[in-house]
């Protein structure tokens, strides 16, 4: 039997929400049928009346979620440090509003409140009380463009290895351990625009070797590609960043050694992913290692299924594609 | 099909696809309309779009402008509407206690005694709103300066043929 516990995150559902095509509850019902152990919200795109909601929709969304029978696992709130022009937030506003919102969290049943690096460890610290009074792992996002050694991250990791506390702790998310970009990563574009064919030789080639860019661009001309193939490349094949937003692509190296060492801060992690193909294959991200990774070192936490690869026209469902990460999940960590 | 000719295409393409799964068109199509308050026409107005697939704090907006049929409309005559408030669009950025969320109705009011009239109106929109969230971080404003994300807001535009019956 597998140990892994599986949670679904509701964020991928959350396009179609904001555009009031589908309500919490019929969301809710997609996602029980998928039959994962538990789910996770993000506070300010589903809780109604964030950042103050009513007693009554709080009533009406554990009756929800208790008439069908679901877990609610982890609250996903934000730092939101653009509020203010010309300044991020400022200690008391970070302090106080991650309580508000842990207060929240509480009274409607989760157990893990996932907030963002923007917390700042010190900030995070003078929350351990309450954490623990709330008894919450109140963790921080690992997510790309940062990575286990980003500065901001080893200040968090100091803080845990110094008070050993369970209820402080991380939610590593797989964007910051990508290889390359999904299979799907071509999908939008028309053939008679590129050599798609040798885009995707190309493409696995920068996933699986470190063979530099530019030989790997000298390649697409020599071998029947052109301008516009080396234009797609670039954009599309090499780098998942835009700005200070989005993911770098480590290609044989993902810090698999930050993410072992970030595993004995975890109880819930961002399973990250973009597709999953028939055969159980997630390419651009290496989830054999990181799952063998898990089993060694007997993580007991979540893993939450976050889809969002829907950009991509990967021709088969959100629901198809949730289902088929829980299965590969599975299928990974028995063989591990 | 020259490279060139690929090359024009693939770029629209891309830039396009940016834009996929993110919520770039502000204007909601169908919502416009005169404002008849006991028979008179003080203004018309329509209704706006999340902007975030989780929404939105209204001080992240720096400007709102809008043009219909060609001209611009004064800022000055423009509230938004959200939550049984009506707040210049002027003085939007000092309102950093209201969130926008996905249930809340928003849109734009124009003052403007006799309204539109009826038939179709082109209504061009063009804001600038900051991130609620990146990944910069600091304490106030500590290190503000490395804060790109919030230092350069994004630039949305959106135009929309709206009918008033």
């Amino acid at each position: 039997m597998s140990k892994l516990k599986h949670s679904v995150t509701l964020y991928g559902f959350g396009p179609e929400y904001m555009r009031g095509q589908k309500s919490l509850e019929d969301i809710l019902k997609q996602v029980k049928s998928i039959g994962a152990d538990g789910f996770e919200i993000v506070s300010p795109q589903m809780v109604d009346g964030h950042p103050n909601p009513s007693e009554e929709w709080i009533k009406r969304f554990i009756d929800l979620y208790r008439r069908l029978e679901m877990t609610p696992v982890c609250y996903s709130i934000y730092v939101d440090n653009g509020k203010h022009k010309g300044r991020f937030l400022t200690e008391d506003e970070r302090f106080t509003w991650t309580i508000n919102e842990m207060e929240y969290a509480k009274r409607m049943g989760f157990q893990v409140v996932r907030s963002q690096e923007g917390l700042l460890a010190g900030t995070m610290e003078k929350l351990l009380p309450y954490a623990k009074a709330l008894n919450l792992h109140l963790s921080v996002e690992l997510h790309g463009p940062h990575t286990p050694d980003s500065p901001v991250f080893r200040e968090f990791e100091e803080l845990y290895d110094r008070v050993k506390s369970p209820y402080l702790g991380f939610v590593m998310d797989f964007s910051s351990f990508i290889s390359g970009p999904p299979a799907t990563v071509l999908n939008t574009i028309p053939d008679e625009l590129c050599n798609k064919e040798l885009l995707h030789k190309i493409r696995r080639l920068f996933e699986t070797t470190e063979i530099p860019v530019e030989e790997l661009n000298c390649r697409i001309l020599s071998e029947g590609g052109d301008e516009a193939d080396v234009y797609i490349a670039n954009k599309k094949l090499y780098t998942g960043r835009h700005g200070k937003m989005g993911s770098d692509y480590f290609r044989t190296h993902p810090d698999y050694e930050g993410f072992r060492r970030y595993l004995k801060h975890s109880k819930y992690m961002h399973g990250k992913f973009f597709h999953i193909d028939k055969n159980l294959v997630s390419e651009g991200i290496d989830y054999p290692g990181f799952v063998k990774i898990m089993k060694e070192e007997n993580y007991e936490g979540f893993i939450a299924s976050e889809y969002e690869g829907s950009q991509f026209n990967p021709g088969i469902t959100q629901v198809e594609e949730i289902e088929r990460h829980i299965r590969m999940l599975d299928k990974l960590w028995e063989e591990a | 099909m020259t490279v060139e000719e690929k090359m024009i295409k693939i770029q629209k393409l891309l830039e396009g696809s940016a834009a996929i799964g993110r919520f770039n068109n502000p204007i909601k199509e169908g919502s416009l309309t005169n404002r008849n308050i006991c028979g008179v026409t003080t203004g018309y107005t329509f209704g706006l779009n999340n902007l975030s697939y989780r929404g939105i704090w209204l001080s992240t907006f720096e400007d709102i402008k809008i043009m219909v049929d060609g001209s611009e409309v004064l800022q000055e005559n423009v509230v938004l509407s959200i939550k049984d408030m009506k707040i210049p669009v002027r003085d939007l950025s000092g309102h950093s206690e209201v969130f926008w969320g996905a249930e809340d109705v928003c849109g734009l009011i124009v003052y403007q005694i006799g309204g539109l009239a009826a038939g179709k109106h082109k209504i061009v929109i063009d804001l600038k709103r900051r991130n609620d969230f990146g990944h910069t971080v600091g304490n106030g404003t500590q290190g503000y300066e490395e804060a790109q994300e919030f230092l350069n807001p994004l630039h949305i535009r959106d135009e929309a043929e709206l009918e008033v019956m």
